[in-house]
């Protein structure tokens, strides 16, 4: 008898805690769904502002979530421009003046090469799930398609620029629609919306990713995956200051 | 005699006793001096202050394209994208009585690197030649010599270079987001090194020649952020932002917003209020401690006068005139104490405004915000606080005259005229 | 009670109680007298026989204790001091022992005192004030200030302030007291003459018997009552 009440008490409180792991898992393999345990690609990144509009190329590597390089390949005026991400230290390669410098921690909520993104954008440095709490804010229809709607709460010594973060994932397939990035006083910053879901490196990947910052909604930044593989060989070795140099050549 | 003889009478009897009438004079007389000086000194401090600070770098008056602030957007040149005639525009500034100086400036949020330490800057763009005629940063110089016009050059704090590890000489990577969308990156020289003891000027500032600065940011020649410019006495700062917005736009300068120091420096504004309205408290004080000196003289007087008063009751005179004639000779009172005042206050305004009191000997010179700074007392013309005196001072004499002149309607005639 | 329908001044069983060190002193008992326009009375009787404080009854200058006072049939026992300083400027003159004049004032100015509170225009006054002095022998010392006027003069000057806006009463307290006896015969001579000719009514508190001589109506006031009351 005793047992029994055990079993039943233990499944209602296990069933809370069953559907936070899901949540938890989801969201979590969506943050990972384009990095894998290591990564190698090629990326179009389009910037359009009020004032210009640029389109370049880039290399992308990464190898977990400790070491990531980019470099511009196109256009020449800025090839072998260049980011280094290896565990905490990022640096930058400057091809027109042959130098490396490297950027202090402060500067990582700063935009990157004038986009959109930020250089924590592109250079992750943990994991979603290890900086925020995640709810289910919705789960159902929308528009005819079955979604969960996530809402990520910053744990509260969490070293981050969000004050809350929304996501849209589709059910079927796993796929992100789009995330929303809110500041601390509660404010829509910028709207992230996924599209053209491709297969890319034998995985289903959102191929575009388009940024949209709210107070300035006629600008945006696009980012276009032309090819992508996962679970390559790298090793930490490969993220070497002289890595990113050598771009130069 | 005038239909009413009150004021006669309080103005005569201030005769009757003119020693005490002296004395009491001239107390009041002191009081307006102290608070109209202290007054000028403050002022005149205030105003240094204003000076000191503004010179530093901001200047007393500032010209942007009209949406340039508050965002300080790289884009919002004078004169939009296609920029403006920026000799043209300084000749027109310069042209305005009472512009001493006018220099043209670019800003930008960029990186200075050394390699290993990175920094995020203002980026500040100036033509080294004119920068001296508006700020100080020349005379903050400690170390090394000024960028050369047109040179990769950086002048920067001496607590940045701290930072950065760089001494005269040295190099630096300066990187910041251009106007067409690239990555502005350029090698730079350090030429010197400055102190202003202002941190964000000596930890966050890199001041170069105007031509690279803007050719790092892709800014054609014609495109400045800023125009900052010196003018003589501060407080004419917000009348000359007027006629300035008037003289630019008429000179086809284009949309233009001209604001005074009043406006971009507001903790100033606040710190002049806070030291007006601490003037007001010395006033307060000052004339406080005068009515219980004028109301002790008032009462004595009304006293002795006090059969006077009631021969006036006899002869059928209303309380309400008796309450008059003391009044009166509160404010004829009054007026000579303020003759007197203006007569001994303005010769030694205009005395240590002319040769200002030099404390220089007490404490010696020092450096205040990175210029020699002598500590003199130079007073101001506190115009406004003259009259504000003024009417303190009579407002004193009549409080204080309130009291004698209920007790002065309080005689019994008939008692008094008796002689008990 | 009834010796004039219209009498300077009445008084009707009046009283004055002070109090003096917790002692109530009655300085005046029960008077009940009249005096008609015209008359030229003198109230006399020894030092504290209660004259003065009589007079001041009849003039408001202090409030009864009990009994009424009329001044030209206006009751003003009771009345505000407001209303009291009305009548005492428009229907009373005062000429008091000494401190008459205001020192700060010129003759003139002392003498037409009264007339520019009423607000009468400075023509009249400057024409009254004139004619009067005339009269009474100071012409020419318009200008001067009292102190330098003799105490006969100050006294004719306060004599002209109290006459000068014709007033239904003119109460004088030993008018002169501290004038020697040329100047107090000269200063009596100009009331009885100001009374003779222009009618004005005068009520005297006093011991000079060479004032007394010339009452056309002596009182004699004993312990605050009337103890005689003479008309010649």
């Amino acid at each position: 008898m005793r047992a029994l009440l055990a079993c039943v008490l233990g499944a209602l409180l296990a069933a809370p805690l069953a559907a936070q792991r899901t949540a938890r898992e989801i969201v979590d393999h969506v943050d990972r769904m384009l990095r894998g345990s290591s990564s190698r690609g090629e990326i179009t990144m389009e910037v359009v502002t009020a004032h210009w509009q640029r389109s370049m190329d880039l290399a992308i590597w990464s190898l977990g979530t400790e070491y990531a390089l980019i470099r511009i390949t196109a256009p020449s005026k800025d090839a072998g421009t260049a980011t280094l991400k290896a565990g905490t230290e990022i640096w930058n390669y400057l091809p027109r003046v042959d130098r490396v410098i490297k950027l202090p921690s402060s500067l990582m909520g700063q935009a990157w090469m004038g986009s959109h993104f930020t250089n924590d954008d592109l250079v992750k440095e943990s994991r979603i799930i290890e900086d925020y709490d995640i709810a289910i804010g919705y789960e159902g229809a929308r528009d005819g398609v079955a979604v969960w709607e996530f809402v990520l709460t910053p744990k509260p010594d969490a070293a981050v620029i969000w004050g809350r973060i929304e996501e849209q994932v589709r059910r079927e397939d796993m796929m992100p629609t789009w995330a929303k990035y809110y500041d601390e006083r509660g404010e829509l910053s910028r709207t992230i919306t996924f599209s053209e879901f491709r297969r890319l490196g034998g995985r289903l990947v959102p191929a575009v990713m388009t940024v949209v910052p709210t107070d300035k909604p006629d600008e945006r930044t696009v980012i276009r995956y032309r090819n992508l593989e996962f679970d390559i060989k790298l090793t930490p070795s490969f993220f070497s200051l002289r890595q990113l140099r050598s771009g130069a050549e | 005699m005038p239909a009413s003889p009150w004021w006669r009478i309080g103005w005569r009897n201030l005769g009757r006793n003119s020693r005490r009438t002296v004395l009491t004079a001239t107390g009041l007389a002191v009081g307006y001096w102290s608070v109209v000086v202290i007054t000028g000194m403050a002022d005149g401090l205030v105003a240094d202050m204003v000076r000191t600070a503004t010179g530093i770098l901001s200047g007393q008056v500032q010209a942007h394209a009209p949406e340039y602030l508050p965002d300080r957007t790289l884009y919002e040149t004078i004169g939009g994208a296609e920029g403006t005639d920026v000799p043209a525009l300084l000749h027109a500034v310069e042209a305005e009585p009472g512009v001493l100086g006018a220099a043209p400036r670019v800003y930008a949020g960029g990186l200075v690197s050394s390699g290993a330490t990175t920094v995020g800057v203002l980026l500040l763009g100036v033509d080294p030649a004119r920068e001296d005629s508006v700020s100080r940063l020349a005379a903050a110089l400690v170390e090394g010599r000024l960028p050369t016009p047109g040179a990769r050059e950086l002048l920067i704090g001496r607590e940045l270079a701290r930072q950065l590890d760089v001494a005269p000489g040295g190099e630096l990577v300066v990187v910041a987001p251009a106007a067409d969308g690239s990555l502005g990156n350029d090698l730079f020289r350090v030429s010197g090194l400055y102190a202003t003891g202002i941190a964000e000027l000596d930890a966050g500032t890199a001041v170069g020649p105007l031509a690279a600065i803007q050719e790092l940011l892709a800014l054609a020649p014609g495109r400045v952020h800023e125009i900052a410019i010196r003018i003589g006495d501060p407080w004419a700062a917000p009348g000359m932002a007027d006629s300035l917005t008037r003289r630019l736009s008429a000179a086809g300068a284009g949309p233009i917003a001209v604001r005074p120091w009043t406006t971009f420096r507001p903790e100033l504004v606040d710190y002049a209020n806070l030291s007006s309205g601490s003037m007001w408290i010395v006033v307060l004080i000052v004339f406080a401690m005068a009515v219980f000196g004028v109301a002790n003289t008032l009462l004595m007087t009304t006293f002795e006068r006090r059969r006077e008063f009631a021969l006036l009751l006899a002869l059928g005179a209303t309380p309400g005139g008796i309450v008059r004639a003391v009044l009166a000779e509160a404010v004829a009172l009054g007026v000579i104490s303020i003759l007197l005042g203006v007569a001994i206050t303005v010769p030694v305004l205009v005395w240590w405004h002319h040769d200002p009191i030099d404390l220089s000997r007490l404490f010696g010179d020092f450096t205040m915000a990175g210029a020699l700074v002598r500590p003199v007392l130079r007073t101001d013309y506190p115009l406004s606080m003259c009259f504000y005196a003024a009417g303190a001072l009579l407002l004193t004499a009549l409080l204080a005259a309130l009291y004698p002149a209920y007790r002065a309607t309080r005689v019994p005639p008939a008692d008094t005229l008796a002689g008990r | 009670m009834s010796d004039s329908p219209a009498a300077a001044v009445r008084t009707d069983a009046v009283w004055k109680i002070f109090e003096h060190d917790g002692i109530a002193v009655e300085a005046v008992r029960g008077v009940t007298m009249s005096v008609a326009p015209g008359e030229f009375v003198v109230l006399a009787g020894p030092s504290g026989s209660g004259k003065t404080t009589l007079l001041n009854l009849f003039g408001g200058l202090t409030r009864p204790t009990r009994g009424r006072v009329w001044i030209a049939e206006q009751e003003i026992s009771d009345i505000s001091e407001r209303r009291l300083a009305q009548i005492r400027l428009e229907r009373l003159g005062f000429v008091f022992q000494a401190y008459n004049l205001l020192p700060v004032l010129t003759a003139r100015e002392n003498a037409e005192f009264s007339l520019l509170l009423r607000g009468t225009p400075e023509a009249e006054r400057r024409q009254r004030v004139t004619a009067l002095f005339e009269r009474i022998g100071i012409a020419g010392l318009e200008d001067r200030r009292p102190g330098k006027l003799s105490g006969g003069q100050q006294q004719r000057v306060a004599v002209a302030r109290a006459v000068v806006g014709e007033p239904a009463l003119v109460l004088a307290d030993e008018p002169t007291a501290n004038l020697d006896s040329a100047s107090s015969d000269a200063l009596l001579e100009v009331m009885v003459q100001l009374n003779q000719e222009l009618g004005t009514t005068f009520v005297f508190a006093t011991h000079d018997t060479r004032l007394m001589e010339r009452a056309k109506r002596l009182i004699h006031l004993v312990d605050g009552a009337v103890a005689s009351d003479t008309r010649r």
